[in-house]
Formats: structure tokens, sequence, C-alpha cells
């Protein structure tokens, strides 16, 4: 239809050629009549580069704090997935256990996706040193293993993790208020599998610092073999921690896995064993969508505003190019041009700018400064870099394309009913 | 000129295109309801942030020994002067407990947890959740009551229930282990399973005779508001002397910050949504006002001063803005109202208990949020009608007739 339509319409450029160059007539129209209110344009494609750099900046951040904020949350204890006792993960006591725990091992070890292995029991038991007691989860670890599957062997601040069979590896603020030092002996009570008194002694080799005052006094680590032997275990384990090599691939090999396990076990990505974590993710986009909308919204309303203003000024222009021959249909589809130019303007400064931040931002990454109390009740990691992705980078531009569109379109549907002589008649 | 002859000159220059000032209007209204709308969310997680806190355990104020929060125990006890309270005769407080509350093992016939034994007068928990919990058997009858109440969650880890007995095991103040049977009275059901996992309840006078010492660890005052914590803090610290006292701003300061992030998310969503709103009212202003250029000219040649144009552009700006406002406020108030009892949130309850909320979110629409917005608002919508009417001062009767 362009090519038909521009044929007759001779104000600005003789057609050449008919076909290809319709379109490079009507482009050259759009763009010469863009620039004839530069100020208009000028503010509006503002606008819409205000926007698109507003958008792709905290979708950039967003995405990208969800990242770091699993990695964070999955490195400290989690893991990307475990594979427990069905029952473990609702009610987490000794009896709730798998059986046959280091041949599931070497299995889980060679399975598809899993990078890491790790296995853990747990027992909740009374820690005494000398007269003084305190109340604490032990946690039986493979030396070896675990530091690939968790960051608390990484918060050592004095010692060493775990150098011999009965080394135990304890929270700064336990040691505080137990009163002890690196060499020390702790005693470990607790309730064996079958009801019996589990009983251990551990040497103090190395003390960790989370920063999370309640997670360092609560937990101990000390190798595998003691605490099954000492609550009666055997060979069976409480968990198996799993690392894939990004955690967004754990659901999937999760899945993967989970026909391959022994009856009693089941296994639980991330997404499960951390649901406030999914959860907060959610409630997050959902508010960061909601800004979105609006921003969008709005900036395509003010666009409908520039090309409403437009379309009414040109009233006159518009009844003599029919007057001469040009039909409706060419008229309309020159705004959609322009109003495509618009956007292309708009995009071409607010993507310049936020793509070039975001690029050089997503490489070194920002630290959080001042607010680590709340970067460690919800997870967050001390850099966020900027996700760099189609995603992050184009949803704003398309969004504002189709807006943009729709915005010239309505204005432009009204030269349809326009009256050549009525609009001729009309006052500049 | 006027104000009244400006009011109605504006007013009429406004009608005279509805299309495209209807549309700005439309845009404020959105971005004004959007941006209060999102408030409300905030700041009603930030007051049950805040209320959670307050609830559970902290009050206001609370009194504890400079060590305590390092090394809890009987050890870092104290014994308050009788009628302590009195120093406080001029301060409205609505509440105040003495508790001790130290760490312990507690031990059914089958599982071991560590909770936190607190020992209370059950008359005066009327300032924390204690008050107001929903208790399966039996409530504590008072200070002296013997038998301890624990959570619902705790209880089924436990493989235990009401009436049965269970094994408390803690240090007394000279760091011996003091170990004691309880029965329990009742299980509670507490908004957070957390907290039914972590406290112990029992008489303070049962606590005192386990640990053999009269001494408490905190003192936990709930005043009738906010405004009275300055004053309160100040007359205990006299009171007090060689201990600390604390607002709950100092001892839940993860809260405290999420409610200073909610008063900042107000101006950031503000100034992000109302940015990209003033290219579109600058853009309607300059139009309307090279429009007018023939009229502005003839206007000036009349005699009209440069100031008086200055003027009409900005309050046509002003109440562009004001029209636009006004809407918005108005749809957030009808979109709140429906909501203003409570959302039932309960799909996303692990994120809410974590972060100390209950399932039932209520928003919060506050007066004083609207008036920001009301009064920033004004005062961009006279800033956008700075370079518009810059544009139409510059506009000489000369100019006016060449055209």
């Amino acid at each position: 239809m362009a090519a038909a339509d521009i044929a007759q319409a001779p104000p600005v450029a003789a057609p050449a050629a008919t076909g290809s160059v319709g379109i490079g007539l009507h482009m050259r129209v759009a763009w010469r009549n863009l620039w004839r209110n530069r100020r208009r344009t000028w503010l509006t494609a503002s606008g819409i580069a205000f926007s698109i750099f507003l958008c792709v900046v905290f979708m950039s951040f967003q995405l990208g704090s969800y990242d770091g904020m699993i990695d964070t949350a999955t490195g400290m204890m989690s893991g990307h997935m475990q594979v427990q006792h069905e029952d473990y993960f609702d009610d987490p006591k000794v009896a709730n256990r798998i059986v046959a725990g280091s041949e599931l091992l070497r299995e889980l070890e060679e399975a598809p996706g899993v990078v890491a292995a790790a296995p853990r029991v747990e027992g909740f038991a009374l820690v005494s040193v000398g007269e003084r007691s305190f109340g604490g989860l032990v946690m039986g670890v493979d030396p070896v293993r675990e530091p690939e599957v968790s960051a608390l062997s990484k918060q050592i601040v004095e010692g060493e993790y775990l150098p011999r069979t009965d080394s135990a590896y304890v929270g700064k603020a336990l040691a505080t208020n137990l009163g002890l030092k690196i060499g020390d002996e702790i005693f470990v009570m607790g309730s064996a599998l079958e009801g019996g008194v589990a009983a251990a002694l551990f040497t103090v080799d190395g003390l960790f610092d989370t920063g999370q005052v309640e997670l360092d006094r609560s937990i101990m680590q000390v190798p595998l073999s003691a605490v099954q032997s000492a609550f009666d275990l055997g060979d069976s384990v409480h968990r198996i921690v799993l690392m894939a090599e990004n955690a967004n691939d754990a659901t999937a090999i999760a899945q993967g896995l989970a026909p391959t396990l022994p009856d009693e076990a089941r296994v639980l990505d991330w997404d499960k064993l951390l649901p406030e974590l999914r959860q907060m993710i959610q409630m997050d986009a959902v508010s960061g969508l909601i800004i979105y909308v609006l921003l969008l919204a709005i900036v395509t309303l003010s666009v409908a505003n520039s090309f409403t203003m437009t379309v009414f000024e040109r009233t006159r222009e518009f009844g003599m190019l029919i007057a001469i021959g040009m039909r409706p249909g060419g008229i309309v589809a020159m705004i959609v041009i322009e109003a495509l130019c618009m956007w292309a303007v708009g995009t071409a400064i607010g993507a310049a700018i936020s793509y070039s931040l975001m690029i050089g931002l997503g490489a070194v990454g920002v630290p959080i400064a001042g607010l680590e109390d709340m970067a460690g009740q919800f997870m967050m990691p001390e850099r966020i870099h900027p996700e760099v992705s189609f995603f992050t980078l184009g949803t704003a531009p398309v969004v504002l394309l189709v807006g943009t569109l729709v915005a010239g379109l309505i204005p432009a549907l009204r030269v349809r009913r326009l009256k050549p002589v009525e609009a001729l008649r009309e006052e500049e | 000129m006027p104000l009244k002859l400006l009011l109605q000159l504006s007013w009429r220059n406004l009608w005279r295109h509805r299309r495209r000032n209807g549309i700005m209007v439309l845009a404020i209204a959105l971005a004004v309801t959007g941006v209060m709308l999102m408030n409300t969310l905030m700041r009603g997680m930030a007051a049950e942030m805040r209320e959670a806190a307050i609830d559970n355990l902290t009050g206001h104020i609370k009194v504890i020994h400079p060590g305590y929060m390092a090394d809890p125990g009987i050890g870092r006890g104290f014994e308050p002067e009788q009628g302590w309270e009195q120093a406080l005769a001029d301060v409205p407080v609505a509440g105040w407990a003495q508790r001790v509350r130290v760490p312990a093992v507690i031990m059914s016939e089958r599982e071991t947890r560590g909770v936190q034994l607190v020992g209370v007068d059950p008359a005066q928990e009327t300032i924390s959740f204690l008050g107001s919990l929903s208790v399966d058997g039996e409530a504590l009858s008072g200070a002296e009551d013997r038998r301890i109440i624990v959570g619902a969650t705790l209880a089924e880890q436990l493989e235990t229930s009401v009436g049965r007995r269970l094994v408390i095991m803690t240090q007394g103040a000279d760091g011996l282990n003091r170990e004691a049977g309880y029965r329990i009275a009742g299980t509670y059901d507490a908004d957070s399973n957390a907290l039914e996992k972590v406290f112990v309840f029992t008489g303070a006078q049962t606590v005192a005779r386990l640990l053999e010492s009269p001494a408490v660890t905190e003192v936990s005052l709930r005043l009738e508001s906010d405004d009275d914590i300055p004053l309160a803090l100040a007359e205990l610290g006299a009171v007090f002397e060689d201990l600390d006292v604390k607002a709950w701003q100092d001892l839940e300061p993860q809260v405290a910050s999420m409610v200073l992030v909610a008063d900042f998310g107000l101006y950031i969503m503000y100034f992000v949504i109302m940015g990209a709103l003033v290219f579109g009212l600058v853009n309607a202003l300059v139009t309307a006002v090279m429009e007018r250029v023939r009229e502005l000219g003839m206007l000036r040649a009349l005699g009209m001063r440069p100031r008086s144009v200055v003027a009409q552009v900005v309050v046509e700006s002003t109440l562009v803005m004001t029209a636009g406002v006004v809407a918005g406020l108005a749809l957030a108030v009808v979109c709140y109202l429906p909501f203003s009892g409570g959302i039932d949130l309960s799909a996303f309850s692990e994120t809410m208990q974590m972060m100390g909320v209950r399932n039932i979110f209520t928003p919060r629409l506050e007066v004083a949020d609207m008036v920001i917005v009301f009064v920033l608002s004004l005062v961009l919508g006279v800033l956008a009608s700075l370079y518009p009417a810059r544009r139409a001062v510059k506009v000489t009767p000369l100019d006016a007739m060449r055209r």
C-alpha cells in the first residue's frame, strides 16, 4: 500500500522509482516532519530515553541482585540441591536418615550435572566445657568434600578446618560464651538413634565467624564418622548436599536425579530448601513490575499527547495532502513512521547511556554500602553485578516500541475522518 | 492582574485543548495512584515488621546488662530496685514486664532441642505477643506457676503433648548446670513458627528457683507512642545507671532499617515516575505557549505585564497538576479502601514470617504521605512551567504581528 500512496504524494521529493524507494521516501518525509518541531521532538524523545534508562538500570540491578542472593544463600549452608530422607525436611530427627550413605554419595558424585557432593549427619546436642554448657546443632561433615558445597569453612578466623578425626570447628560466639580456645576439649551429648545417649569428646581446632551471632552460637562442625558412631548411625547420612554448575540448573538436575534414588530418599532443589528465598524474589519482582508498567504507561501517554498536538496542528497540511490526492491511509502511515522515528531517537539515546553503564558495572559489580544489616537478613551478597541480558536490556525498548506505535496510531486514525475542505479552512 | 482574572483566563485556556490536557491529567493521576498504592504496601510492611518486633518480647525500650547480648545468661542478670517505675511518672507507659530469659536445652523422651527459657509474670505480659496468644490447654496462672507452655511446633518436634513432662537444662549464675522436669500446661500458636520453636515460658519465680537467683535479665517497656522514646530513655538511663537502656531501633536494627527504607521509598518512586512525566508536561505547556504567540503578543501590546504572562503559564501548569494529583489521590483512596482491612497473603507465608510479618497483611495509607505527594506535585508543577513561561515572556508584540 505504501508505494502506491507515496507515488501520488509529491510535496517533498519526486519518487525516482516505485517499490523499495517507497519506504525510503516515507522515512525521509517522516524524519523531516519530526524535526519541524525540534523542541517537541527532543522533549518527547528525552522522555522515552529517560524511561528506557531507568527501566534498563533497575531491571539489570534487580535481576543481578537475585543471582547474587541465590548464590549467597545457597552457598552458605544449603547448597543447590539436597538428597534427604523423605520426612527429614519437615521433621529433622535423627531417625529420618538415608541408610546406605556412602554408596549413594558415590552414585550422586557420578550423576550428570552434579559438580560437587558432600554428606552430612546432624543431631542436636548439649555442648559442654567443664561445668558450662550450651545447646547446639552438631553437624558431622566430610572435611574434604564440605568446603566444595558450603562457605562456612572459609569463614575461619583462627586455627584449622577439621584437621583430625576428633576436631571440632566452632563458632567464635559460642567459644567466647563457653570460654573456649583452640586446643580445648569439648564434650558433646545428645539423643542417639534408638533413644540411647550419644556422647563424644572433641578438640577445638578451628573457630569461625559468619557475622550472624545466632548462627555462630548454634552450630558446630565435626568429622562425619565421629557423629555417625556417637549417634549409632553406622553408614547413614541425613543430607547429601549437591552443587550444580549454576543454581538455575538445579531444578532440572533434581528432576533427573529423582528416579535414580532409593525409596526412602528424595531430592530437594534450593527452591524447596529455601522457600522464603523464592518468595522474596517473587515479591520483589512484582513490586518492580508495577513500577515498570507505570513508567512505560506514563511515557506512552506523553508520546500520545505529543502526537495529538502534532496531528491537531497539521490539520491544514493534511487537508491539502488529501485534496491533492494522497490517501488518508498514507497519512496514517506517515504519522506512524514519525512515531517510529521518535522511538528510535529516544531509544538510541537511552540505550546508549544505559547499556554502556550496565555493561561496565556488570563487569566490576557495585558494592552495597551502608546496608550490611539488611544484607545479612535478606541474604544479599556484598556486591551486586547488574545482569546484562537480552531480557534486561531489551524489554523496555520493545515495550515502548509497541507503546509508541499505538500512541502514534490513535491520533493518526482521526485523519481518516478529515474533510479536506473544512481542513483547508482551518486557521493556521 | 487580579488573581481571579488570572485563574479565569488559565482555566479557559486549559479547556481550549481538552484532549491534550485530559491526557496529561490522566497521566498524572495514574502516576500518583501508582506511587501511593506502592507506598501503602511498603508502609504496611514496615509497620507490621515494627509491630511484630516490638511484640516479640522487645517492647519499645529494654533494659539489659551490657554483656547480655554477647553472652546471654543469668550471669548477666540484674536486680531492679523496688519502685523503679515511679521514675516514669510523666511518661505515658502502656505497660512493662520483668523477665528472666536464658538459653536452655529442652528434652523429651525422644528428642532434644535448644530453646530460650523465659520466666514471666503473665499479669505483666499484656505488652507482648504472650498476652494475646491462643493457648491449647491452659495458660500460665501467675509468676509462681511451675508448669511450662511451649510452641505447638516445638511440641510436635519433641513428640510430646499437653500434660506430659519435659526436662529443661540450663546454667545457673555460677556457671553450673541446673536441670529440672516440668509439666506442659499448654501449647501456643504464634504467627511465626520460628517463635514457636524458640520460646518456652514459665513463671518467673519458677526460673528463679531453678537458677537459684532472684535476678532478672531484662525489663521491657511498652509506651503509648514512639514519640516518648527519647524521654523514657533519658529517665530510665538515670535509674539504671550501670545497665544498657536501649530503644527497639537499636535492638532490632534490621527492622529499623526497613522502616527507613519505606520512608525513602516514597521519594524514590515519586521522583522516578514523576521524572518521566515532567517531559510530557513541559511539552504540553510549551505547545500551549507557542500556539498562542499571536494572542500573547496582542495581550502584551495591550499592556499586559510580563509578570502576568509568567503567572498565567504557572497557574495553568499548577491547575493541570492539581487536577491530576487530586484525581490520583482520590483513585488511590478508592483502590485502597477495599483492602484497608487486610489482604490474605498466606501464599507468601514463609517470606512474611522471615520478615516478621503476619499472614494477613494490612496496607497503610498515611495522610502525611498524601500531603507530601500533593505538595511535591505542586512544586513540580511550578518547576515544569518555568521553561514554558520563559518562552512566553520572550514573545514580543512584534513577533506576534509577523506571524
